[in-house]
C-alpha cells in the first residue's frame, strides 16, 4: 500500500555511495528519502565505538579521500571530516631484522627499495615516473566519468602516448607489470605485488590499469580522523541539512515496476513509498533477482544478473585494545610509524604460495597480516594511554568461521607478537567473513566490494553492458552502489556518478 | 574565527536536548563532541554477533515523560517507542512472580495473589492517586522538569500527608522526608514480594532507599503506579539520532571528535572554548555568547576552567564532588531464543515483560547488598536488573533471537568480594569475568536453561564506562552521586548554582549535567539548561514551546506499540 507521499528519488542503501547519491540529490533541491536496513548509516563506513575504542571494522584507509568531488562539493570539510596523511604509509618489517619502507615520497621509498636492489629502485622510479601522468590524465578523471564501451575507449586512449600505454599495462597482469619494469628483488617485488594483493585481487588476472591506482592512491591514502565513520556521518548531515529524509531500520523488500517503469519501493510491512526515480546501491542479485524480481527482468539483463561473480577472497580482521603500548622490534624506526605494516612473508614466491593455499582452503591459522595502530596518528581513537590495533588477513569466505574464528584471530595475535612486543590486552574483537556478511548484506559471501574484479566485471562491464552507466533498462531504476563502475574500496565513484544520472533523468 | 550564540560542550542526550531547544528557537549552536558519536550514555552498539544491538548504557528510556518529545516533535526525527503490557517483573525462586502492569488492574491483581491486605493498601494508594491526579502530576513535573525548590517539597509533604491518611498508615509527609525507604515500605507492605517492589524499582532510578530521607522516594513508588517503560525501536541510540537529527535540521552544527580544552572566560565571562590539540580541530579556539557544559562537574570546573579562573577554593570543593555511589557492571548477551522464567507457570505475564529484577528477595537482603555496596564491598549475594528489548522491539536482534543485559550494582571501587581483598578501582579487569559468571549463574537459577541460549557475551565496568566517557568520572551514570548533600537544592554542590537549575556562578556559563534533578533520558537536566538560557538570551516565548511534562505520555501511552517481540521462543525452550 503506498503511503502516498511521493518522492523525487529514493536511494536503497544508506552506505558511502548511497549517501553521497542522496546528498548530492537533495542539494540540487530534489526531494529525497534514503533507505537503510541497519540502525545505522555508513555501510563500510563504519566504525563501533565502545570502551573507549573506535573500531573501524571495515574500510580504514581512503584511496581517494580528498580527491573524491563529494568532498570538496559537499563541503565535507565543514561537516567534520579531516584526512590524516601518514607520511610513512607501508612498511615491510623482514626476519632479518631489514625492513622496506614506503612513504609518501618516491624518492624515500626509492632509496629504501635501493638496499635490497638498485637495478629495483631505478625500475620504481621509472615506473612511478609512468604512472603519474596516467593518474592524472585518465584513471582519476575516469573514476569520475561514466565508462564509454571498450571500442571507444581503446580510441580514445590512442590518442595520446600516455593512453596507448595505459591501454598497454591494461591487458597485463600485476606480475607481467613488474616482470615488464624488470623488477627483480623477491622482497621488493612481494612489497610491490602486496598492494593489490592485501584487497584480494588475484595477481594473475589481467588488470594491470589497477595498479597505478593501487600503488599510488595507496600510497597516498588517508586515515579518516576519528575513524571512518566520520566520513558517512558528515554526507549523512549534509543529507539532513539540504532536507533529506532518512529511515533507518527499514529494509527494502521490493522494487515495483509497472510498465516498465519504477513506481516505488516497498519495505517490510508492505508499506510502500512512491518516487521518480529509484537508485539501488545494493548488488545486482540483490537489486534485479531480489527487488525487481526474475519475472519482471528483461532476458539479457536477467541472464547478467545471475551471471554476477562474488570475490573470492575476502578479509579477516582483529582487533586488539591495548595498554602499554606496542613496539616493533624492526631496528628501523619507521616500522613503527607506518600505516600499514605486513608482516609475516620474506618473498614472492611466498606471497603466491599464500594466496594458493588461501583459495585451496589450506591456511588455518594466520600467515600473512596487514596491521594498522590509528593511535600512532590520531590519540582519540583509544583511551588515554590506550592503543588499538588492527590486523587484517586474506582469506577464503568457505571456512567454518564460527569454530575457527577464535582461534585464527589468537593466530594473527601470535604472528604479530612475532614482529612487536604488545602491552596488556584490554579488549579483543574479531570479525569473520561471516560477520561482514550478516552486518551488511550486499556483501555476499564477504565481497567487500560487492563482486569480483574480474576484467568482465569491471569498467564498461560493471555490473554489466547494459547497467554500468548507472541507467538500467528498467526506466526509472539507477544503480549506484559499488557493484557499479567504478567500483567499491571508498573511492565516492558510483553514487556521484548515478546522482549524475538521476538528476539528469529529473531534469528531462 | 568560528563563532555561535551558544557552544555546547558535550553531545550526550542532555547537551543535545538544549541545543535542539536553542537552534528551534532561532540561535546559532555549535555543540563540540570528544567522542566520535554524540550520546555516550545512551548508545547502540554492536559489540559482536552481527544484528545483536546492545544498549551500552540507557536501556529504559523515559523521554515520554518529557515536553521535548512534543516541543522537538522526535517521533518526526524518527523516534519510535516500543513497549510492552507489563512493566516491571520480579521472579521469586519460590515460584511466585509480582508484575506491574500499564493497566494498573494488572498490577493489582498481582499483589492480590501475594496478598490481601498488600492488595489492600495498594488498592488505596492507587484510588488516592487516581482522585488527586492532576495534584500528584503539578507535583511530579515540578519535581521533574522544574528547578529544585523548598515549596515543591513542602507541597509533596502535604500531598503524602493526604495520602497516608487515605491510606491509614500513622505516617506524615514530614516522617517520610526523615526515613530511608526501607523503613517506609516495611510499615506500608507486610510481604517480601510486594514490599521489595518498590524497592528494587527505587534501585533503577539511582536514588537508593537506603538512604536517609528516601522514604519519600520510595513511598512514591509504592504505588506501582504505571509510567513510561521503554525502548526505542532500533535501540536507545535513536533517542540520540532523534534528537540530533532535530538539531541539524534547525541549523545546528555538530562538531564530533572535537574534546574541549579549555572554556575561555573574558573578563569574567564565559565566552567560548579552545579544542584541545587532538581535536578534528586542533587548538582551534570559537567564541559564543553563551557557553553550556554537557560534561560533569570536576571536567567542567577544575578541568576546563581550573584554579586561575574560579580560584583555589573552588576548585579544592569541586574536587571533593562525590561520584562514588555504586556503579553497575552490566552484561550484554547474545541469545538464541527467549528465556523461559520459571515463575511463567504462576503467571505467564512474567514472559511478557522487557524490564525486571532478580534476587533481593527480601528487603533484608536488598538493603544488605545496597549497604554493602555503600562499604565498598560487591555483595555476595548476586541481584540486580535485567533488560530483554527484544520483547518490546525485535528489531534490535535477528529474527527469533533475543538480547538480554543484566546488571548488579557494585562500588566502583570494590575493596572485597566473597572473602577476598582487592584493589579498589584497579580490580575492574580480573573481575569483569568472574562477575559475568556469577550473574550468569543466578539468571539460571530463575530461568533454567538460559544458559543454553546464550550465544555471546560482553561485559561492562565502571572502569569501561569511563573509558568510553571520560566525563563520567568512575563511569557515574547520572553526572556525580545523588547523596544528601548533592541532591536536591545542593546539586550538584551548595553555590554552584546561582539562580534555577543550571545557571553557574561564572556569568555565560550554564550546565546541563551533574545538575537537578539528575542525568537520565528523561531529558530533565538539558530541558532545564535550554529553559534558562532561551529566558537570559530572550527567546523563550517561541509558540512551538510549551509542551507540559508527562502530557506526552497520559495521551500516546496506549498508542505506543506493545509486545511485538513477544512470544518468540528459543529452541531450547521448545
Amino acid at each position: 500500500m503506498s503511503n502516498g507521499e511521493r518522492y523525487d528519488a529514493i536511494v536503497i542503501g544508506g552506505g558511502p555511495n548511497g549517501l553521497i547519491c542522496a546528498a548530492y540529490l537533495a542539494k540540487a533541491g530534489h526531494k529525497v528519502l534514503l533507505l537503510e536496513r541497519r540502525h545505522e548509516t555508513g555501510g563500510g563506513l563504519n566504525t563501533e565505538e565502545y570502551h573507549g575504542f573506535r573500531l573501524n571494522l571495515h574500510a580504514i584507509y581512503h584511496m581517494m579521500a580528498e580527491v573524491m568531488p563529494a568532498y570538496r562539493d559537499l563541503d565535507l570539510a565543514n561537516l567534520g571530516v579531516r584526512y590524516l596523511y601518514p607520511e610513512i604509509v607501508a612498511a615491510f618489517p623482514f626476519r632479518d631484522g631489514r625492513a622496506l619502507v614506503f612513504t609518501r615520497d618516491p624518492r624515500q621509498t626509492a632509496r629504501s627499495i635501493e638496499a635490497f636492489s638498485a637495478a629495483d629502485a631505478a625500475a620504481f622510479l621509472r615506473m612511478w615516473d609512468e604512472f603519474q601522468p596516467m593518474l592524472e590524465q585518465y584513471l582519476i578523471p575516469m573514476t569520475y566519468q561514466l565508462p564509454e564501451p571498450p571500442v571507444d575507449q581503446i580510441v580514445d586512449f590512442g590518442r595520446t602516448p600516455v593512453g596507448a600505454r595505459l591501454a598497454e599495462i591494461s591487458e597485463l597482469s600485476f606480475v607481467q607489470l613488474l616482470d615488464g619494469y624488470g623488477f627483480r628483488d623477491p622482497q621488493v617485488r612481494l612489497a610491490l605485488l602486496s598492494f593489490p594483493a592485501m584487497w584480494g585481487l588475484h595477481l594473475e588476472d589481467p588488470l594491470g590499469f589497477l595498479f597505478p591506482l593501487y600503488l599510488c592512491r595507496m600510497l597516498a591514502a588517508g586515515l579518516v580522523k576519528g575513524g571512518s565513520h566520520r566520513l558517512s556521518s558528515a554526507i549523512y548531515r549534509s543529507f539532513l541539512r539540504s532536507g533529506g529524509t532518512v529511515l533507518d531500520r527499514c529494509e527494502a523488500t521490493g522494487i515495483v515496476v509497472e510498465n516498465g517503469t519504477v513506481v516505488g519501493v516497498e519495505v517490510a510491512g508492505s508499506q510502500r513509498f512512491d518516487a521518480h526515480a529509484i537508485i539501488s546501491t545494493l548488488n545486482p542479485e540483490q537489486t534485479f533477482l531480489q527487488l525487481v524480481g526474475a519475472a519482471a527482468l528483461p532476458g539479457d539483463l536477467r541472464e547478467a544478473a545471475q551471471a554476477w561473480q562474488w570475490e573470492e577472497r575476502t578479509l579477516f580482521g582483529h582487533h586488539v585494545g591495548v595498554k602499554g603500548g606496542i613496539r616493533y622490534r624492526a631496528a628501523d624506526p619507521r616500522v613503527g610509524e607506518a600505516m600499514i605494516v605486513f608482516c609475516g612473508l620474506e618473498s614472492e614466491a611466498q606471497l603466491h604460495d599464500h594466496l594458493r593455499r588461501v583459495d585451496a582452503g589450506e591456511m588455518h591459522a594466520c600467515e600473512w597480516a596487514h596491521v594498522t595502530i590509528p593511535t600512532r596518528f590520531d590519540a582519540t581513537m583509544a583511551p588515554p594511554g590506550h592503543d588499538l590495533l588492527r590486523a587484517e588477513a586474506v582469506v577464503r569466505y568457505d571456512v567454518p568461521w564460527q569454530e575457527q574464528g577464535k582461534s585464527f584471530a589468537d593466530s594473527c595475535l601470535e604472528l604479530l607478537q612475532k614482529y612487536a612486543e604488545v602491552g596488556d590486552v584490554v579488549l579483543r574483537r574479531h570479525h569473520t567473513p561471516l560477520d561482514i556478511e550478516a552486518k551488511l548484506t550486499t556483501m555476499k559471501r564477504g565481497s567487500i566490494k560487492h563482486g569480483a574484479y574480474t576484467p568482465l566485471q569491471m569498467g564498461y562491464f560493471r555490473p554489466n553492458d547494459l547497467c554500468s552507466r548507472s541507467e538500467t533498462p528498467i526506466r526509472g531504476l539507477f544503480l549506484g552502489g559499488a557493484s557499479m563502475y567504478p567500483g567499491g574500496m571508498i573511492l565516492g565513484g558510483p553514487g556521484f556518478l548515478a546522482a549524475g544520472a538521476v538528476g539528469e533523468f529529473l531534469r528531462a | 574565527m568560528r563563532s555561535y550564540d551558544v557552544i555546547v560542550i558535550g553531545g550526550g542526550i542532555n547537551g543535545l536536548t538544549a541545543a535542539a531547544y536553542l537552534a528551534k528557537a532561532g540561535l546559532s549552536v555549535g555543540v563540540f563532541e570528544g567522542r566520535g558519536q554524540c550520546g555516550a550514555h545512551c548508545d547502540t552498539v554492536e559489540l559482536g554477533l552481527p544484528g545483536f544491538l546492545h544498549n551500552t548504557h540507557a536501556q529504559w528510556l523515559v523521554p515520554a515523560l518529557s515536553p521535548a518529545m512534543a516541543d522537538l516533535d522526535l517521533e518526526r526525527f524518527g523516534l519510535e517507542l516500543r513497549g510492552t503490557d507489563v512493566l516491571f517483573a520480579k521472579p521469586f525462586l519460590s515460584g511466585k512472580n509480582v508484575v506491574t502492569g500499564l493497566d494498573p488492574s494488572v498490577t493489582q491483581a498481582s499483589v492480590a495473589r501475594a496478598s490481601e491486605r498488600d492488595a489492600a493498601v495498594h488498592a488505596r494508594i492507587s484510588q488516592y492517586l487516581m482522585e488527586h491526579t492532576p495534584e500528584a502530576l503539578a507535583i511530579a513535573s515540578q519535581l521533574l522538569y522544574g528547578a529544585p525548590s523548598a515549596e515543591v517539597q513542602r507541597r509533596r509533604a502535604a500531598f503524602h500527608d493526604g495520602l497516608l491518611s487515605a491510606v491509614g498508615i500513622p505516617l506524615s509527609g514530614a516522617d517520610l522526608q526523615r526515613m530511608d525507604g526501607f523503613e517506609v515500605l516495611e510499615v506500608l507492605y507486610e510481604t517480601e514480594e510486594v514490599r521489595t517492589m518498590p524497592a528494587a524499582w527505587g534501585e533503577y532510578t539511582g536514588q537508593w532507599p537506603v538512604h536517609r530521607g528516601m522514604g519519600v522516594q520510595s513511598m512514591d513508588l509504592a504505588g506501582m503506579a504505571p509510567t513510561a517503560v521503554h525502548t526505542a525501536r532500533g535501540g536507545s541510540h535513536a533517542l540520540t539520532h532523534a534528537l540530533a537529527r532535530c538539531f541539524v535540521r534547525h541549523g545546528g552544527e555538530i562538531w564530533t571528535t572535537c574534546p574541549v580544552e579549555r572554556i575561555v572566560v573574558r573578563d569574567g565571562r564565559a565566552c567560548g572554548v579552545r579544542l584541545s590539540p587532538d581535536a578534528l580541530l586542533p587548538n582551534e579556539q570559537i567564541s559564543a555568547r553563551t557557553v553550556i557544559s554537557n560534561l560533569t562537574l570536576v571536567p567542567t570546573f577544575v578541568h576546563l576552567l581550573g584554579e586561575d579562573v574560579i580560584g583555589r577554593d573552588w576548585v579544592e570543593k569541586i574536587r571533593r564532588f562525590n561520584y562514588d555511589d555504586p556503579q553497575l557492571v552490566a552484561v550484554c548477551y547474545a541469545l538464541r531464543g527467549d528465556l523461559e522464567f520459571a515463575s511463567a507457570r504462576y503467571d505467564p505475564a512474567v514472559q511478557r515483560a522487557w524490564v525486571g529484577y532478580f534476587g533481593g528477595e527480601t528487603l533484608a537482603a536488598i538493603r544488605t547488598a545496597m549497604t554493602d555496596c555503600l562499604a565498598g564491598k560487591i555483595p555476595d549475594e548476586v541481584l540486580g536488573g535485567w533488560f530483554m528489548p527484544t520483547r518490546a522491539d525485535p528489531s534490535q536482534a535477528p529474527p527469533g533471537c533475543h538480547t538480554l543485559q543484566a546488571w548488579v550494582s557494585v562500588p566502583p571501587c570494590p575493596r572485597m568480594w566473597r572473602g577476598r581483598a582487592l584493589r579498589g578501582w584497579d580490580a575492574w579487569p580480573e573481575l569483569a569475568e568472574p562477575l559475568a559468571d556469577a550473574i550468569t549463574d543466578r539468571l539460571e537459577q530463575y530461568a533454567p536453561g538460559f544458559r543454553d541460549l546464550i550465544l555471546e557475551r560482553h561485559t561492562n565496568t565502571p572502569l569501561d564506562a569511563e573509558r568510553n566517557n571520560p566525563s563520567a568520572i568512575r563511569g557515574n551514570m547520572i553526572g556525580g552521586s545523588a547523596i544528601p548533600e548533592q541532591y536536591g537544592v545542593n546539586r550538584p554542590l551548595p553555590g554552584v548554582i546561582r539562580r534555577g537549575a543550571a545557571r553557574t556562578f561564572v556569568p555565560g556559563l550554564y550546565l546541563s549535567n551533574s545538575i537537578y534533578p539528575y542525568g537520565a533520558t528523561h531529558l530533565a537536566s538539558g530541558y532545564l539548561a535550554a529553559c534558562e538560557v532561551a529566558e537570559d538570551m530572550g527567546c523563550r516565548e517561541a509558540p512551538w514551546w510549551g509542551a507540559q511534562p508527562y502530557r506526552w505520555f497520559l495521551e500516546n501511552m496506549t498508542r505506543i506499540p506493545m509486545n511485538l517481540g513477544v512470544g518468540t521462543r528459543g529452541s531450547a525452550n521448545p
